[in-house]
């Protein structure tokens, strides 16, 4: 298997391409790109983690897959504890904190998307400040 | 039709802005005017494949039985594509892989995949040049 360390170039090449294909400006594709690098690293971080404890505990057929099912039936309740939540307070400050890592768009960027397809852009304005 | 006056408007991609884009990583951005931004994508992904080559050992993955995964990796971009092919024809270096082959290989195939994102871009409608007016200038 290779070192671990080698996987972190991968992670800073693919969150410069993902923050450079997303924004015009140098320092800030330079300060995405280091959010989304965090990010990834913690991402296989947490992969090579499951995977090696995997080995370690050896989890039978129906163990490991009662496991998989785990994970996907919590991620759906989490996002669906996150819609319940996203109107809330501490929603919108959950949403401004995964807009500010990159992850989601910002709320002023995501109102105001809507009513700025048309000619002319004449709905552009109704953005929260 | 009004004009902006902060932005030119946006060039849409044509036909070949797409097959330069596939043959060369940031061609297609140069092709729209955007030349740093193309220069930018070329030289990183660039150098991630040549940085997979080295770790490989100059070795490519050749026939997609070896592993379906990075052979597929490599057709993102013509230039992975093309040059894996060009250096699967040259005789192995030896019969041991290096210790870092498979980063190797995952370098390579990752550069010609992040090539099919940086394609996307290409009209993507997210890119801005500049901060809207009325708006701070923040971290994006």
């Amino acid at each position: 298997m290779s070192p671990l360390w080698l996987f972190l170039p991968i992670c800073m090449v693919t969150s410069l391409v993902l923050a450079a294909t997303r924004d015009d400006r140098p320092l800030a594709v330079l300060a995405r790109g280091a959010r989304t690098f965090v990010l990834l690293s913690l991402v296989v971080a947490l992969g090579c983690a499951t995977f090696w404890f995997l080995q370690w505990a050896q989890p039978s057929r129906r163990a490991f897959l009662l496991g998989v099912g785990g994970v996907v039936v919590g991620f759906f309740a989490l996002h669906a504890l996150a819609q319940a939540l996203a109107e809330t307070p501490f929603g919108k400050q959950a949403h401004d904190a995964l807009a500010w890592l990159g992850l989601a768009m910002p709320r002023e960027v995501r109102d105001g998307a809507g009513s700025s397809g048309g000619p002319g852009g004449a709905g552009g304005g109704g953005g929260r400040s | 039709m009004a004009e902006h006056p902060d932005a030119a408007p946006p060039r849409t991609p044509n036909f070949l802005t797409w097959i330069v884009a596939w043959v060369i990583p940031g061609g297609g951005h140069v092709l729209l005017g955007r030349t740093g931004k193309g220069i930018f994508f070329f030289a990183l992904l660039l150098l991630t494949f040549l940085g997979g080559l080295v770790l490989a050992d100059f070795r490519t993955i050749k026939p997609i039985a070896d592993n379906p995964f990075y052979f597929i990796g490599h057709f993102g971009s013509g230039m992975s594509l093309g040059l894996t092919h060009l250096l699967s024809r040259s005789a192995p270096r030896g019969l041991v892989p290096s210790r870092f082959s498979e980063a190797g290989l995952l370098y390579m195939s990752v550069a010609g995949l992040l090539n099919v994102l940086v394609m996307m871009s290409l009209n993507a409608p997210t890119d801005r040049s500049a901060p809207p007016a009325g708006k701070k200038e923040g971290l994006a």
